[in-house]
């Protein structure tokens, strides 16, 4: 595993205005050590919350697509606070990041700027020259305890931040003082023309070689990482210890004023929602939903958990195990999906220490009894009876359209991929994904983070690092709309499944789309369910995962009238846009539904770790502040951004449904 | 104990307020309204619920089903929104969620919507309690709805045995118990006499309302004050005015059995009357306690009936209520052993008065099982507001979870002793059997049991001179006696054997000694059957009636 040593250089353009924009730029990064460069695309989004100036850079790596950066910038008017909030989001969890100081007290002493901690670990400093306010972020890394190895990591200069003219017209002209201060220039962030920057036209400069880059830092050896011993012959049963290596959290990029506590524990992240009632829901989420095997091995990760908990641990048998369930009122659940699977437990707080001791042995240290194993696999091929004609739909329908993808696969897989499954390979599987590096532990409950940092630390004591999930998302078009036929109907019920393309998970663009498609729904219900009786169940909403996009459900009688009914709905809706009073309707019925269903901790505890699944959890910590604050201009362009076209698939009868109705323009 | 009462004082005329939890604020209004707010920020959304002190309990033949029948008509229309359109259309509008919850005792709206629309969410429950209005339409589709609902209630055998069971349970009090709407009110509603009923339940010094969520206690009081102040105050609560019938005690045991095809299995249950909440709440929370020790897995009746291979399950049921309160003990017999389970599952019972019946661990299991109850209550704010809404209308209080340490815990269990001693120990209870006719087979035909009677009710009927007893009638009557007295061993009963003055001369005692032998053949002991008292009459007849009558052996009760 390489850790991404590298140095970027954004340059954003003046996207000043009270609203919110987006655009896609491309940078150039450094890999420090060896300066090799590779290009990466990196967004920048903008927007205002009240008195805040909230700027938000997502650095993707264009090689695999993956997001290894963001970087937020808090600009509040109020207060004159200035927050930096800097995550890596790859390799975090190898070496500790501590802040170097050295230009820390730069605006530390004119009491008008404020070094902003985030979760504990400042990273950041931020200083104005006369007209333009510079990032830079200076990190030490720290592998294991040897001696610290320096680099330069980022470089920013964010032409956003003069929207805080209060704040600017108050530090304007003041010197910073100091020993061994000084106040810095382009030149000493290695850019070699300063005015270049003031150009709003110019939105890349690509990331020079030059040695100043280089000059703050120390180079050592490049930072290895430390393998896993036990990968290449994982055991469960006797894990072999690792050195177990005190990482911090990545550092997030959201701001929130929730009590959330986001941390990690022994290199196992960690968010704790605290609650002021007497249940604790535990979910233990293990990353890489289908990702973690092949289409020949669909349905390995569900019985590798199932055997996992319904074995008995190393003190106590299957039996025993059950009796102490039933005592303590406790049930530990599974449950799959594309992204992600998720162990849970329900329990009572005055009971935690009982119930996780009990939790924690089934994850860490099952026994994988042998005559558990065939009761297992039963217990997971009966649940493939639960599926719905609809859920049997959409699972083809993924598997067309994500076909080579992540989500071509079945995470509950079929009876014949089951039924191929051996022992050994499905418990060297568990082996391989119930590591730290994969787990994220969301905790709902009345708990002090010391609390549960040393109830986990000696609950999943002894369990391997490993190595990262990887996922592959991405590469599915949209923009036009396509049919397949893919079954006869069932009972004379035609049912229609289609995906749209969706906006990225946590984004801004998400949530207006949802409203969006609120309102879109209200008009469906009213138009074609209520007044034309075409359908009674059309659903059109945004699935919510890693690689987002949008569902249409419908069973519909006439098909072709119901499609058309819907199209013509969505066209009207894209031409004319909504309603002022629509959107506020649509804002408080999203809201209620919404938080209903997420009232329980358990709704809670999976909400806030799935929203970090997709992006990051304060997602979900800002719903509702962010739903509020949509506008109605954003709501309509998410719609007309967004809903270019349906990939349908349909089950029922072949002769209701002309494919020219289901792929003609919704523009 | 494990609950602390906090007396909301609303009666006071005066506005007063006071916090009875860390989150929990109460106030009350001058116009006797009270509020209670539960604050509670985990997620965005508040919860109102208004609750008033309406159900069968507070009903005349008049007006049966007219607290249910309310509460589906509170959303359905009022002067700002005429019809239920409109108000679903505003309801919608505002995002929000409505339900309803009610027993015997009390009846509750409530609505769930964003914090941000409490100030509309509360004018909407300002105009349905102030201006309703109930347009026949409206009135007539609630009615449907409410006999549909009802029909399907009465398919199920549960509400079919708990309506037995009160009827044997508090037979003066049956109608006050017996929720449902008959056609003829159906058909007698008017929206007159709905807004009449209407204003009475809903005045403000009969309601509640109980606002939950992401709210300031301040803050809601002072809009719940400015929204409500206009609320006039009633002279009169339909406690005053429908004043429900005082239930007697039982005198004896009785027995009971409901035999219907949709009982799916055998259910034994024990039920003793135990004091209402208006009469002492304060026993509640040893009921509470017993309740959960008899729940607990350790428990001395689970031991013996359940390991012992009697029974597949018991559990217990403390029927808390303000009018008509029972403990009931209920129990899945195996039919092939019911007749010692059922002597065990009394003989134990008794036990129950002593200390001897609850270990250790079962006491801590029972509050753990009360804690369980409670976290679960109060984990989501809307049911936490449901739980003191229920509270509310029976004994004006807000309980509050104190697990407690272990000497309160064995203070506690002292108190559930006394509390077995006072209502349990040789005091009379109903015994229930639901059963289905194809399960009657696997039982011993001699160890089930017969319904029994009023003892008033026992008449063995004979024909002129005739002293024996052939009739199956008669056998089956003095069958359900002689199980009457088996239950009741201490009963003190005066056995009469009349004969007409036409009929031959110890004709009386004949028959006398005819039902005392039958009495003796169906197991009644010797000591039961030589403590009654016989006593033997000649009477005149004018007609054929009279006659009839003067051919009896009929029982009455000596009060001690």
């Amino acid at each position: 595993m390489r850790i991404k040593n590298f140095l970027l250089l954004i340059f954003s353009s003046l996207l000043v205005n009270s609203g919110f924009s987006q655009s896609i730029f491309k940078g150039t990064k450094t890999n420090f050590n060896t300066n090799a460069k590779t290009d990466f695309n990196f967004s920048r989004t903008f927007v205002t919350q009240g008195t805040k100036y909230i700027s938000s850079y997502k650095l993707v790596d264009i090689t695999d697509g993956i997001q290894f950066a963001s970087i937020t910038i808090i600009n509040s008017k109020a207060d004159f606070k200035i927050t930096v909030q800097l995550t890596i989001q790859t390799d975090t969890t190898l070496f500790e990041i501590s802040y170097n100081d050295s230009l820390g007290s730069i605006f530390g002493l004119k009491g008008t700027f404020k070094k902003e901690p985030v979760n504990k670990y400042p990273l950041s400093v931020a200083f104005l020259t006369e007209n333009r306010t510079y990032l830079k972020v200076n990190q030490i890394i720290r592998k294991n305890t040897s001696s610290p190895e320096h680099f330069l990591l980022d470089r920013i200069f964010a032409d956003d931040l003069l929207v805080n003219t209060t704040l600017l017209e108050k530090l304007k002209g003041t010197q910073p003082t100091g020993t061994g201060n000084k106040i810095l220039v382009m030149a000493d962030f290695g850019v070699p023309n300063a005015n270049a920057s003031k150009s709003a036209d110019q939105k890349i400069i690509p990331a020079t070689n030059n040695s100043d880059n280089t000059k703050t830092a120390i180079t050592t050896e490049p930072v290895k990482p430390i393998e896993p011993k036990s990968v290449a012959n994982p055991t469960v049963t006797a894990p072999i210890e690792q050195p177990v290596i005190t990482a911090p959290a990545p550092l997030k990029i959201k701001f929130t004023n929730s009590n959330v506590k986001d941390f990690s524990i022994d290199s196992i992240r960690t968010i704790l929602k605290p609650v002021e009632n007497e249940i604790v829901s535990v979910q233990l989420f293990i990353n890489g939903g289908t990702s973690n095997y092949t289409v020949a091995k669909e349905g390995i990760e569900a019985l590798a958990i199932s055997w996992a908990l319904k074995s008995g641990t190393k003190t106590m048998t299957a039996e025993q195990v059950q009796m102490k369930m039933e005592q303590l009122g406790i049930n530990i659940n599974y449950s799959l999906s594309n992204d992600f699977s998720v162990i849970s437990m329900n329990c009572l707080r005055n009971q935690f220490d009982e119930s996780w001791q009990l939790f924690s042995d089934l994850i860490a240290r099952s026994s994988f009894q042998t005559d558990v194993f065939e009761s297992a696999r039963d217990e997971v091929i009966s649940s493939l009876n639960n599926q719905s004609a609809f859920d049997i739909l959409k699972q083809s329908a993924l598997s067309y359209s994500f076909v080579g993808k992540q989500y071509d696969k079945n995470p509950n897989g079929s009876t014949a991929s089951i039924n191929k499954l051996t022992s050994d390979e499905v418990k060297k599987h568990y082996a391989t994904i119930m590591v730290r590096r994969r787990l994220t532990l969301v905790v709902c409950g009345n708990f002090s983070s010391d609390d549960l940092n040393q109830k986990v630390k000696t609950g999943l004591k002894g369990m391997v690092n490993g190595t990262n999930a990887t996922t592959a998302i991405g590469g599915v078009d949209f923009n036009g709309s396509t049919f397949k036929f893919v079954s006869i109907n069932d009972n004379n019920i035609n049912r229609i499944i289609a995906f749209s393309a969706a906006p990225d998970a946590g984004s801004q663009d998400e949530l207006s789309l949802t409203i969006a498609l609120t309102i879109l729904n209200n008009r469906i219900n009213t138009e074609v369910e209520q007044k034309r009786n075409l359908t009674n169940d059309c659903e059109l909403n945004i699935v919510n995962c890693r690689q987002n996009f949008c569902m249409l459900q419908l069973s519909a009688a006439d098909p072709e009238k119901a499609i058309q009914a819907i199209i013509d709905e969505i066209k009207k809706a894209k031409k004319i846009g909504f309603a002022a009073d629509e959107l506020q309707i649509a804002k408080d019925q999203f809201i209620t539904q919404y938080y209903l269903q997420n009232e329980s901790n358990e709704a809670l505890a999976l909400a806030t770790g799935k929203s970090e699944i997709n992006d990051s959890w304060e997602d979900a910590e800002n719903l509702y502040a962010s739903i509020n604050n949509l506008l109605l201009n954003d709501v309509n362009a998410a719609l007309r951004k967004y809903i270019k076209g349906f990939r349908f698939y349909y089950s029922g009868d072949k002769d209701a449904a002309n494919e020219i109705i289901f792929t003609q323009k919704l523009d | 104990m494990n609950y602390r009462f906090f007396l909301l004082l609303f009666f006071l005329p005066l506005v007063t307020k006071s916090q009875v939890d860390e989150n929990i604020y109460s106030q009350n209004f001058e116009n006797g309204l009270t509020c209670i707010v539960i604050e509670n920020a985990t997620i965005p959304l508040v919860t109102i619920e208004w609750v008033v002190r309406a159900g069968t309990i507070y009903e005349t033949k008049e007006i049966k089903g007219y607290a249910s029948l309310l509460q589906k008509l509170f959303f359905a229309g009022n002067k700002d929104y005429p019809t239920k359109n409109l108000m679903s259309q505003k309801l919608n509008q505002m995002g929000a969620v409505i339900g309803s919850t009610q027993s015997e005792e009390h009846t509750s709206v409530y609505l769930t919507c964003s914090k941000r629309n409490l100030e509309n969410a509360l004018k909407l429950f300002l105009s349905a309690v102030k201006q309703p209005l109930f347009q026949m339409e409206e009135v007539d589709s609630a009615i449907i709805e409410l006999l549909n609902e009802q029909a399907y209630t009465q398919g199920d055998p549960y509400f079919l045995f708990d309506q037995q069971l009160n009827k044997n349970l508090f037979p003066n009090a049956l109608e006050k118990k017996d929720a449902l709407i008959t056609s003829k009110i159906a058909s007698t509603t008017s929206p007159e006499k709905l807004t009449l009923y209407q204003k009475l339940f809903y005045s403000p010094n009969n309601s509640c309302i109980i606002i939950s969520g992401d709210v300031n206690h301040k803050e809601v009081f002072r809009k719940a004050g400015t929204t409500f102040y206009a609320l006039l105050k009633n002279n009169y609560l339909p406690a005053d005015i429908y004043q429900t019938v005082a239930i007697k005690s039982l005198k004896y045991t009785g027995q009971f059995v409901l035999e219907t095809p949709l009982a799916q299995n055998p259910l034994l249950v024990i039920s003793f009357p135990v004091p209402d909440l208006r009469e002492n709440a304060f026993t509640s929370s040893a009921g509470d306690l017993l309740e959960a020790l008899i729940n607990s897995s350790g428990s001395s009746l689970n031991k013996k009936l359940v390991a012992e291979g009697y029974a597949y399950q018991i559990s217990s049921r403390y029927r808390k209520l303000k009018f008509g309160s029972s403990f009931d003990f209920i129990i899945s017999p195996k039919p092939e052993k019911f007749g010692e389970c059922y002597d065990l599952a009394r003989k134990e019972i008794m036990a129950l008065a002593n200390f001897s019946s609850y270990s250790t661990e079962q006491v801590k299991q029972a509050f753990q099982l009360l804690y369980s109850k409670n976290a679960f209550n109060t984990e989501k704010c809307a049911l936490y507001s449901h739980f003191i809404a229920a509270n509310w209308a029976k004994t004006n209080s807000i309980p509050e979870l104190n697990t407690g340490d272990f000497s309160e815990q064995l203070k506690s269990l002292n108190e559930v002793i006394n509390y077995c001693q006072l209502y349990f120990l040789n005091k009379p209870f109903i015994a229930g059997l639901l059963i289905s006719p194809s399960q009657k087979i696997n039982f011993n035909s001699t160890a089930i049991f017969t319904t029994t009677l009023k003892l008033s009710d026992y008449t063995i009927s004979f024909t002129k001179s005739d002293d024996q007893i052939f009739d199956p009638i008669n056998k089956e009557m003095i069958n359900s006696l002689a199980q009457l007295l088996k239950i009741n061993p201490d009963l003190n009963i005066e056995i009469i054997s009349n004969q007409d003055e036409v009929e031959k001369k110890e004709t009386a005692k004949a028959r006398f000694l005819a039902v005392f032998k039958m009495l003796e053949s169906y197991g009644v002991s010797e000591t039961v059957l030589d403590a009654m008292t016989v006593s033997l009459y000649i009477r005149h007849s004018n007609n054929e009636e009279q006659l009839r009558n003067n051919m009896t052996v009929q029982f009455k009760l000596i009060m001690p």
